[in-house]
């Protein structure tokens, strides 16, 4: 078990929301894309976790975007003249040309990093390797990443994947783990994290872990077991991708 | 598995012009579409205009090919069609419900909609493709790489009086990248499972593409387009483009919308 830092660097500006940007949801999309390629239904990350008072949560910590430089990106829908030459009858408002958008994304200019704990770095790597790109207006060309890289680091403390050395929390966590937090809110605890149905104490508020806690995540337990083969080879044979008829 | 990328290459056979609507007011000038890339403001031509130029070519020849156009189809089907297809579209409302199995059918039947992806109208389909910034290849300023060119309208004052016909002289400087200058970056198909007629759609496109940034009727944007797509991609879209049963679904397709 180690803690490793992620690091990625963008080749283009990355439009996130405000929200973190957890490393595990990245992990798990990554694993959903291969798992439709192969139709292997049985999802595994390589990253280890902690269960304590009811709660599972992976020991992957979350980005928040405020720490990073930004920087202004726009977005323009426009129409050219021969496109009028092809309409039948009068232009469409809604058709363009459409409101000039300007937002803010992730500046290229540095190097994104979340902390991790898992057993080895390879499958780490090789897993984030199949992240194309991060964030939204991805077809406009935002987002692209130029290279993941995963680094050991043996010196800090397993429990910093979850609150920093300044007790910041460095993801979503159960309130019950905490036994002094800030801030309360609604979010979630894992993949997918737009499903926000539970309470949390989000990343980015000022805490102090419940030393149960810290016992634990120095402990560590793997967040799903591997799957064996044989359980794959049967995931593929008796459970075809399910569709709505 | 590798992604499917398509390495793009544009050269500059004439000035190109690409305004950039975050830049702050300089008078009458256009300012050329700027991106910081480790701090330094670079130009660059942005994925959706890439996107949109390629949309345009492989739409209006599809509809050519399979002769549907205004004259022959009910004219607010024909333009909530055109528009969403080779422009992009729109949401008149929010999405109620997805229905994946349609959506697969549309991915299947129409290629350039799965690679291009559009709103229409009461759902999205996110395109597969991504459309990449294209950054200048040069090692030297950036900044060296723009040209201001001016455009002025002149007055025929012996045959109008221009305080009669409001018609005056409008001198405008325009920041364009000069001729020669090459810009790549690599075209992605972000999702799976994609057909080789989806691919071959782009690589058709790129073959046809000529032009890009405004002010093409005064001769701006001329460029010269190489990549490595598949060519045999692009015969399956030339086969796609032959398929006497598209014609009809696209039909029934501009009904719903």
């Amino acid at each position: 078990m180690k803690l490793l830092r992620v690091r990625c660097e963008l080749a283009t500006p990355a439009i996130v929301d405000a929200g973190p940007v957890h490393l595990d949801g990245i992990l798990w999309a990554a694993s959903a894309e291969h798992r439709e390629a192969f139709r292997v239904e049985v999802p595994r990350l390589p990253v280890w976790s902690v269960t304590l008072f009811g709660e599972t949560v992976a020991l992957a910590s979350a980005l928040l975007p405020g720490h990073y430089r930004h920087q202004q990106v726009s977005l323009v829908k426009r129409r050219d003249g021969i496109d009028v030459q092809h309409l039948g009858g009068r232009l469409h408002r809604g058709l363009g040309p459409g409101k000039d958008k300007l937002r803010y994304a992730l500046a290229i200019d540095g190097t994104l990093e979340w902390v991790v704990v898992a057993g080895r770095r390879r499958p780490v790597l090789k897993m984030l390797r199949r992240v194309l790109a991060l964030g939204r207006d991805l077809r406009s060309g935002h987002g692209r990443v130029r290279e993941w890289d995963v680094l050991e680091d043996p010196e800090e403390d397993l429990a910093s994947v979850l609150v920093s050395p300044d007790s910041v929390s460095r993801r979503n966590l159960p309130p019950r783990w905490c036994s002094s937090s800030s801030a309360v809110s609604r979010g979630a605890l894992r993949p997918p994290y737009w499903n926000q149905h539970v309470d949390i104490v989000p990343a980015g508020a000022v805490v102090r872990l419940d030393p149960a806690v810290l016992y634990e995540v120095r402990k560590g337990v793997e967040i799903a077991p591997r799957p064996r083969p044989a359980d794959i080879r049967r995931a593929l044979r008796d459970a075809p991708i399910q569709t709505e008829d | 598995m590798k992604p499917t990328t398509i390495k793009l290459r544009l050269e500059a056979l004439s000035p190109i012009v690409h305004g950039d609507i975050g830049s702050g007011k300089i008078g009458n000038a256009m300012a050329f579409r700027r991106m910081e890339i480790r701090g330094v403001p670079t130009p660059v031509i942005s994925g959706n205009a890439l996107g949109g130029m390629l949309r345009r070519i492989i739409w209006r020849a599809a509809f050519d090919r399979f002769g549907i156009d205004r004259t022959n189809m009910e004219t607010k089907q024909w333009d909530r069609l055109y528009g969403s297809l080779a422009n992009g579209g729109h949401l008149e409302k929010s999405e109620v419900a997805t229905d994946p199995n349609r959506q697969r059918e549309l991915r299947q039947i129409l290629p350039p909609l799965s690679a291009l992806g559009a709103a229409l109208y009461s759902f999205m389909m996110a395109g597969n493709a991504s459309f990449p910034f294209l950054f200048p290849e040069t090692d030297l300023d950036p900044e060296l790489l723009i040209e201001e060119v001016s455009l002025a309208r002149h007055v025929d004052r012996g045959e109008q009086d221009p305080e009669q016909s409001g018609v005056t002289p409008m001198p405008v400087t325009i920041e364009t990248i000069k001729t020669g200058t090459v810009f790549s970056g690599e075209i992605l198909w972000l999702a799976r499972p994609h057909s080789p007629a989806e691919v071959g759609c782009v690589v058709w496109a790129l073959d046809r593409l000529a032009h890009i940034g405004g002010k093409g009727h005064v001769g701006f944007g001329r460029v010269r387009a190489e990549h490595d797509g598949d060519q045999a991609t692009a015969a399956a879209f030339e086969e796609w483009l032959a398929d006497q049963t598209v014609p009809a679904f696209l039909r029934a397709l501009a009904a719903e919308l």
